[in-house]
């Protein structure tokens, strides 16, 4: 188990510093010039060449790449080009609402899919399962930015239920108008990990039926719903925990353009208009924290698995592919 | 007793055209290694009719998109008077802010989405294939470094390095197919390296390697082909996602630059107008839908198809 954990480790450890390789050299090899952005055509050359110096331009870029990993390190990840404050604050600042919508949309992906993969699994090959697999495959195959637009469509044009954006209606400041703003982006994001998670425990349902113990305790006369809730439910659940770090990484990396389609005011818009104005230090800030983010999640992932199932603790490295 | 004797009886007395009925329907169907590919994956259509349905789905939209030249229409042609207009008649998917007709934007979409789809599924599974059977042949060291280097493709951010990639190079359909396919081999390398980590034990190319067969012939000639259950199966599932993620790149600008639209593309302008005009949105969300729907339920039969195959 130790040989695992710290073999993960050091895998994380390597795929971080690729990520921050990655994450500096992409915007070193992005065509055009990087000191263009800070500097005017008012500037002197005076001015431009302190300019240059000061973002560190006249040294070579394994220095630079050296200084700014320094910095990553520290929590420093430069100021921001468009409205000239520090990367970190403004990431700080809309991490709470990303948090918000991430958690619910997980726990409603988690509370839809658990029932209906129970289902399927139970009413296997039944036209109720086939439905249901419909539906997973729909929930796969879906746009979410479309999927997006029709609700919007839907809801707030026509039916003139929910707003369509922000997360507050301003001058309002009640629970109930958050949890309006929030249905519609938390039900399209978590409509691909539902789908995934209800195909998983499907298969996973009618594995575990086939086990002996229910045989055991359907002798003993445990009566159905116990068998389900108690033995079965229990067991399909455990691979869940893995793709739920897996999901969550991946929500928080994923989900920019769900968040700006409904202006949720999260890191995600955040991400997705310094990508668009070119904010460079943003940017490089959105991957390498994504990348972490995405990181720890998968080794969590493993970890918390390997300590829920003492039969994967061994042979775990193999399992590891998808 | 006496019932044995009525059974007797009652079989004596059937014609004899019913025992060949019997004998017909006994007949073994053979194992599958007597049964070509081909052979497997046109029976899964025939006893599939949900694969047969998104089969000819694809291949309307398929044969659709080839035939775009034939619409009266030009995709690029502006008419000031025939902006944003409904479907109709003339148009049946409306036109758009340009009064260029949606039907045939549509159709020249579905040519730059199948294509980039197909081509970048074509490189990732080659790239793919080379790198996962060539780890697993050689094994050691070298399948050690190779398949870290997979894990590590598999465990990044890919969505948003593409989307950071396609935002700082210059965007069109080169670019898409270069990004999506750079990050997308991992899971074809180690579905093919696990494999060839089997199949390289079997008899066959224990006889192929004694016969004096290269390494190289062994590979290409023995290897290789003995896998394509699976590499069908990978590519199926893996248009699916190439054309999901294309959609999301143009839906963002980062796709074909105009003139030229994608489904996703036309999606993002729809958003815009979304106000004024949603039907806009529809369609070329749909027709994504369809495809992408297709191409999965398509992967998944095969895969149920063709698997005892590859357990074997």
């Amino acid at each position: 188990m130790k040989k695992f954990c710290l073999k993960r480790v050091v895998e994380s450890v390597i795929v971080l510093i690729l990520i921050s390789f990655f994450s500096f050299g992409v915007i070193e090899l992005a065509p055009g010039d990087i000191s263009s952005m800070y500097i005017s055509p008012t500037m002197t050359e005076e001015e431009k060449q302190a300019t240059i110096e000061k973002l560190g331009l006249d040294r070579s870029m394994g220095e630079r790449y050296v200084e700014w990993f320094k910095g990553v390190l520290q929590g420093d990840f430069g100021v921001s080009l468009s409205n000239k404050r520090p990367v970190a604050e403004q990431f700080a600042e809309k991490l709470p609402a990303t948090i918000l919508l991430m958690s619910v949309s997980l726990a409603l992906s988690l509370v839809i899919s658990i029932p209906l993969g129970l289902i399927a699994g139970l009413k296997k090959n039944t036209i109720i399962d086939r439905i249901i697999n419909l539906i997973a495959y729909i929930g796969v195959s879906i746009p979410s930015f479309w999927l997006a637009m029709v609700m919007i469509i839907v809801f707030s044009l026509k039916l003139r239920l929910l707003p369509s954006s922000g997360m507050h209606t301003i001058g309002v400041d009640s629970a109930w108008d958050t949890i309006k703003h929030l249905i519609m982006p938390a039900f399209t994001l978590c409509i691909g990990n539902l789908a995934t998670f209800t195909r998983y425990i499907r298969s996973n349902t009618i594995g575990q039926l086939e086990e002996e113990y229910v045989l055991t305790a359907k002798s003993k006369g445990t009566s159905k719903g116990k068998i389900l809730f108690r033995h079965v439910l229990k067991n399909c659940l455990l691979p869940i925990i893995t793709l739920i770090g897996m999901r969550l990484a991946s929500l928080v990396v994923g989900s920019f353009i769900i968040e700006s389609i409904f202006g949720w005011p999260g890191l995600g818009t955040l991400g997705m208009s310094a990508i668009q104005s070119r904010d460079y230090p943003m940017i490089m800030a959105y991957t390498m924290l994504s990348g972490t983010i995405l990181v720890l999640g998968n080794f969590l992932a493993d970890i918390l698995y390997a300590f829920a199932d003492p039969r994967i603790k061994q042979g775990m490295g193999e399992a590891h592919g998808r | 007793m006496e019932d044995k004797a009525i059974k007797i009886n009652t079989s004596n007395v059937l014609p004899d055209d019913a025992f060949e009925d019997v004998v017909k329907e006994k007949q073994p169907a053979g194992t599958s290694y007597d049964r070509g590919l081909w052979y497997d994956i046109c029976r899964s259509f025939k006893e599939n009719k949900v694969a047969l349905v998104c089969l000819i789905i694809l291949i309307i939209i398929a044969i659709a998109s080839l035939l775009a030249p034939l619409s009266p229409y030009d995709p690029d042609a502006i008419d000031a008077t025939q902006k944003l207009l409904p479907p109709s008649k003339e148009h049946w998917f409306g036109t758009d802010d340009f009064g260029r007709d949606y039907f045939t934007r549509a159709l020249y979409g579905g040519r730059v989405s199948l294509t980039v789809g197909l081509a970048s599924m074509i490189c990732t599974t080659i790239i793919g294939t080379l790198i996962g059977t060539f780890s697993g042949y050689k094994g050691g060291k070298l399948d050690m470094v190779l398949m870290r280097f997979t894990d590590i493709f598999l465990a990044l951010p890919s969505f948003l390095l593409m989307v950071v990639l396609n935002t700082l190079f210059s965007p069109g359909m080169v670019t898409l197919i270069a990004v999506l396919s750079l990050f997308s081999w991992a899971s074809v390398a180690r579905i093919t390296r696990a494999e060839t980590m089997s199949l390289k034990q079997k008899d066959f190319v224990l006889a192929a390697k004694s016969m004096g067969a290269s390494h190289t012939e062994i590979i290409f000639k023995h290897i290789i082909p003995n896998m394509s259950a699976s590499i069908i199966v990978a590519g199926s599932l893996g248009v699916a996602g190439a054309i999901l993620t294309e959609s999301s790149l143009s839906f963002l600008g980062l796709g074909v630059q105009l003139p030229q639209s994608s489904w996703g593309s036309m999606l993002q302008l729809a958003q815009k107008y979304i106000l004024d005009r949603p039907s806009m949105a529809v369609f070329p969300g749909l027709l994504i839908l369809f495809t992408v729907l297709s191409f999965n339920i398509i992967g998944d039969v095969l895969r149920n198809a063709l698997e005892p195959k590859m357990i074997k």
